[in-house]
């Protein structure tokens, strides 16, 4: 089986940062009424507040949701105002769950920054951390009897650069350079075994150049392409 | 108190049935394959068309999936049949009347239970079957950024010898490039925007038989039958080739 399990280390410590703050101010309104409410009543009606229709905007490669109408709040609003007071003793609660979405929307901006920041998409030791049990997968009949040299990439890793994806002229220089069947693929082995920095929520597909001097990296959204100054492919003897 | 008791024991043994049930309906290990000629008489009772006669032999994917390839009656045909052992029976889910090489997905989500399956007509005189996991190469725009796929064409030779049938689990290879090929494709139908100008390009499945002396064959016995699916199963076609639609660098 294969799994593919990624953690998004930022993502979960931002959301556990909104739900305690969500709480704090739950429990500060929680203080201030008169009328003791049950603690699960509160939590019932803070999640059903939570219910919103949005927008969902892209911005800094990330979808931002705006909330627009608060469809939680009205809905409490229809079944709770059926007893009197009931409704003033839930409104701020309920409420509190719709401005929830605003907390949320912080922690997607705030997401961004820290995203760069601690696993920078340009470095490509982000998406080859842990490379003992890295190995060469050939997936296309021009690749070579090679294997990966661990020691050479390890130590080129931090030096690549990344470069322009150059799609087109890739694809263009195989066709019109070769004869019809006996093209070469430019990248023909697959790297395999190799994990992504911890936390970075990445699990990225990795293909290698025929020279031994290119990573192509593809993420979920993105995709990457980094340049050593020599190769790290060595002959198998 | 007695009372009580007995309804504590009459509550025991329905739980007990009840679990016993369960588990002799859903997860009881499968018994022996069914015999050969339960076999024919239920390849041909589910599809008369089968015709089969001859049961050549019992191919297992799994402990509980198994190909079961056959002869008609009037040795026309080589086809192939699918078994699984669930609901504690045998049961057949699909019949092919030609033995055209297919992929069948056991599970879906996991390209390691995958198993190429065959059965080519004697007739046809192949010796030997390359089969192919390809991807095309392509390359595309999407909200600025520029993507690239590698062509992906791995091979697999086998030999016929004296049987026509035979059973291919996925190389350990291939399923970590099946893997990648999904994973990457799941990334493109996330993508914010939806003006891919290329479609996504999945990885397909591609044989080439090859006749005594050596050369490609053109395999007419064994193409171009019938399936009479019974139940869900997945599987997937093993397009026919031709060396124009390979790669073969220098």
């Amino acid at each position: 089986m294969n799994v593919d399990f990624t953690f998004n280390l930022i993502t979960f410590i931002l959301n556990l940062i909104a739900w305690v703050s969500i709480g704090l101010i739950s429990f500060r309104i929680y203080q201030k009424k008169a009328i003791k409410l049950k603690a699960w009543k509160v939590i019932f009606v803070l999640y059903i507040g939570l219910f919103s229709f949005n927008i969902n905007w892209p911005m800094f490669d990330t979808v931002v949701k705006i909330p627009l109408l608060p469809l939680g709040v009205w809905i409490l609003y229809f079944i709770l105002k059926r007893k009197k007071g009931r409704w003033e003793t839930y409104r701020s609660h309920a409420w509190l769950g719709f401005g929830a979405n605003v907390i949320f929307i912080a922690t997607t901006l705030l997401a961004v920054p820290l995203q760069h920041a601690f696993y920078p998409e340009k470095e490509a030791t982000t998406y080859l951390s842990s490379i003992e049990n890295a190995s060469l997968l050939p997936i296309h009949p021009s690749a070579k009897d090679q294997k990966i040299n661990k020691v050479a990439l390890e130590n080129q890793l931090s030096n690549m650069t990344v470069e322009m994806v150059y799609s087109q002229d890739w694809y263009e220089e195989t066709y019109m350079e070769m004869e019809s069947n006996e093209r070469d693929e430019r990248f023909p082995y697959q790297l395999t075994g190799v994990t992504a920095k911890w936390g970075s929520g990445q699990s990225p597909v990795i293909y290698i150049e025929s020279d031994g001097k290119g990573l192509l990296i593809k993420t979920k959204e993105k995709e990457f392409y980094f340049r050593s100054a020599d190769s790290f492919l060595e002959e198998v003897h | 108190m007695k009372k009580k008791n007995m309804w504590l024991l009459i509550a025991f043994g329905v739980v007990s049935l009840t679990t016993f049930l369960i588990y002799w309906f859903f997860f009881w290990p499968p018994k022996p394959v069914p015999s050969n000629e339960q076999i024919v008489q239920e390849i041909n009772r589910t599809y008369e068309e089968a015709e089969a006669k001859v049961i050549q032999d019992i191919l297992f994917v799994d402990t509980h999936h198994v190909v079961v390839p056959y002869i008609s009656a009037n040795e026309e045909d080589y086809g192939l049949s699918y078994w699984r052992w669930r609901y504690h029976k045998w049961q057949v889910i699909s019949i092919d009347t030609k033995g055209e090489p297919k992929v069948w997905k056991v599970n879906r989500n996991d390209p390691t239970s995958f198993a190429i399956v065959w059965n080519a007509h004697p007739d046809d005189q192949l010796q030997a079957i390359q089969f192919y996991l390809l991807r095309n190469r392509n390359y595309g725009m999407t909200n600025g950024e520029e993507h690239y796929s590698p062509r992906i064409q791995m091979e697999k030779k086998i030999l016929l010898r004296e049987k026509s049938y035979g059973i291919l689990q996925l190389p350990k290879d291939w399923a970590i490039v099946l893997n990648s090929v999904l994973m990457e494709n799941r990334g493109g139908q996330s993508s914010l925007f939806f003006n891919d100008f290329f479609p996504l390009q999945t990885a397909y499945f591609g044989w080439l038989p090859y006749d005594q002396s050596g050369k490609e064959a053109f395999p007419k016995q064994t193409v171009n039958g019938h399936t009479f699916v019974v139940d869900d199963i997945d599987q997937e076609h093993v397009m026919i080739l031709n060396t124009v639609d390979l790669e073969i660098p220098k």
